[in-house]
């Protein structure tokens, strides 16, 4: 954009900020429209390379003037990947409210850490499938994210990225340790693969426990992705390898992949196990947080969760008709606070967002989900269309 | 103590800041109102790792003063010329200072990465620009071992031959 007037005061014409703001409004980016494989229980794969620019101090020690330029020299960086790999938006932190990164925190495109740097920044590609954030705990920590069970994919995605930027910056790498990281337990290939999976049946029948102690010895961790433990909310668990050293990336991201594979079949022979044993008690489980959802009106996040966790465990039961993967996904993140605040119009207290959550999610389901009427015409929970 | 938030549930997070950006002294809350908050973080924030490493650590000697895996011998005041950090900084924060500190202090952090991560040697990713010499030294060292164990178990057919692809893999790195 050439002339364009509103470069005028000192402020840098910003290209990107009809991107940022579809990015901002959107809960989900466009990679999470796809169906991937095994996405009955496996929600996303992310694969993230931590990575340090030679000649300079780790993000901790570095000086503000240091941090500045890192964040030029990414930009440039930037400028220069392959044209065939996409733009990639360029966003400094500083430029955006507490509620715009705390959607980029709930969008998984930055981490709770990183929305509290003011100096950090963050590169977002096409799709949103691929970014990086920048001045973390490393200079760059490059992610890369696929629907469903798919890290090999992921590890590419990440790699080219990674690729490119090396065209232009210079890793600090050491040909026994690998990539050097500012915490030693990243280095090596500096990359964590994990699995976000949805467990609800394996938590009912209360073999979560179980499951936690077995990974542990295969060297994965598994965390709830959110409250911890064997209570984690919604059901939602992310498995990650424990150590990134002396196994190369494609060795990991395998090893986890079959891990991942593995809970997925447990995961299913528990559903089948829930049906065939308690069916009257999963049905009634389902259409009371069916009934809650589409009625309620007010919901705590965590409620939000647990019934969206039981409204999905429905569907993929065929209790409840289909709802896509993709609108399920962006139920999750459109019941959390900040989504919830910047959606609506501003911050917000707990009460206030209980009860735009409760609105958000009953106008939601209504277009989403319409089960057949009953045999004999009688009329369902929900008019049709 | 109770839920700042709620005031019905106990306080199990207690906390100097939180994700909207203002800092709050001292904000107690019980586990609902955090997750409500955000402010639990996810499973690979750093904090729990470095948390995870500085009990690795500090489980090595007594407290951040003296944190030296036994036998090394590490002098907690040992300095990364480069950064300036100390030793027992890093024991306490789980953070290194820069890449230079992997040298400053690489006879302490061996016996560290091996418990943190099994492993000492990196298997993975080159990059691509200095990555055709280290590429090379990588395949060397693998071949020199093979032909140590070679001799070691008297297979000279086999250490003949891996002398002659150890011989051909320097004459390309010098030409
Ligand atoms: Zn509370
Ligand atoms: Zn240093």
């Amino acid at each position: 954009m050439t002339g364009d007037p509103d470069a005028a005061g000192g402020a840098r014409p910003e290209a990107g900020s009809d991107r940022l703001e579809a990015i901002l409004r959107e809960p989900v980016g466009p990679w999470q429209r796809a169906e991937g494989p095994a996405s009955d229980v496996a929600v996303s794969s992310r694969v993230r390379l931590a990575r340090n620019v030679a000649g300079l101090p780790f993000p901790p020690r570095m000086q503000a003037a240091d941090a500045t330029a890192l964040l030029g020299r990414v930009d440039e960086a930037r400028a220069a990947l392959p044209p065939e790999d996409g733009a990639f938006l360029f966003a400094r932190l500083d430029g955006l409210g507490p509620l715009d990164r705390q959607v980029l925190v709930e969008k998984h495109l930055i981490s709770p850490p990183h929305a509290h740097q003011s100096r950090g920044a963050v590169l977002i590609g096409p799709d949103e499938q691929v970014s990086a954030m920048v001045l973390e705990e490393d200079h760059l920590r490059i992610q890369a994210l696929c629907p469903g069970l798919q890290l090999p994919a992921a590890w590419e995605l990440a790699s080219r990225l990674d690729d490119g930027l090396e065209r232009t910056l210079d890793w600090a790498y050491s040909a026994s340790l690998g990539y050097l990281t500012t915490c030693p337990t990243n280095l090596g290939t500096g990359l964590r693969a994990s699995v976000m999976l949805h467990l609800p049946a394996l938590a009912l029948l209360g073999r979560i426990g179980t499951l936690l102690t077995e990974l542990a010895k295969v060297g994965v961790v598994a965390r709830g992705l959110y409250g911890e433990g064997t209570a984690a909310s919604g059901n939602l668990f992310q498995v990650s390898n424990q150590t990134s050293l002396g196994q190369s990336e494609a060795e990991i991201c395998a090893h986890l992949q079959a891990v991942a594979k593995g809970i997925a079949a447990r995961e299913r022979s528990s559903r089948e196990a829930l049906l065939a044993e308690r069916r009257t008690a999963v049905e009634d489980r389902v259409w009371r947080a069916y009934g809650l959802l589409t009625n309620a009106r007010l919901l705590s996040s965590e409620e939000a969760l647990q019934f969206l966790s039981d409204l999905r465990l429905g569907a993929d039961l065929h209790v409840l008709p289909p709802i896509g993967a993709d609108r399920w996904a962006e139920l999750l993140v459109l019941t959390r606070a900040g989504f919830l605040q910047r959606q609506g119009g501003g911050e917000a207290g707990p009460g206030q967002r209980d009860a735009r959550r409760a609105d958000m999610v009953r106008t939601r389901l209504q277009a989403a989900l319409t089960p057949a009427p009953a045999a004999g015409g009688a009329a369902g929970p929900v008019q049709a269309r | 103590m109770m839920c700042q938030q709620c005031h019905e549930r106990p306080a199990q997070y207690h906390l100097t800041s939180v994700v909207e950006g203002q800092t709050v002294q001292e904000l107690h809350l019980c586990e609902r109102c955090a997750a409500e908050r955000e402010v639990i973080p996810p499973p690979d924030a750093p904090v729990s790792v470095h948390g995870w490493l500085a009990s690795l650590l500090g489980g090595l000697g007594e407290g951040a003063s003296a944190v030296a895996p036994p036998g090394a011998g590490a002098p907690a005041a040992l300095r990364c010329a480069r950064c300036g950090i100390t030793y027992a900084e890093f024991a306490r924060t789980g953070l290194l200072g820069c890449p230079d500190c992997y040298d400053a202090f690489a006879k302490e952090l061996d016996p560290v990465v091996r418990r943190a991560q099994g492993r000492t040697r990196h298997e993975g990713k080159v990059p691509s620009r200095t990555g055709d010499a280290i590429r090379r030294r990588r395949e060397l060292a693998d071949l020199r071992r093979e032909l140590d164990a070679a001799v070691g178990q008297q297979a000279f057919e086999r250490a003949a031959a891996l002398r002659d692809r150890i011989r051909a893999l320097e004459g390309g790195a010098r030409a």
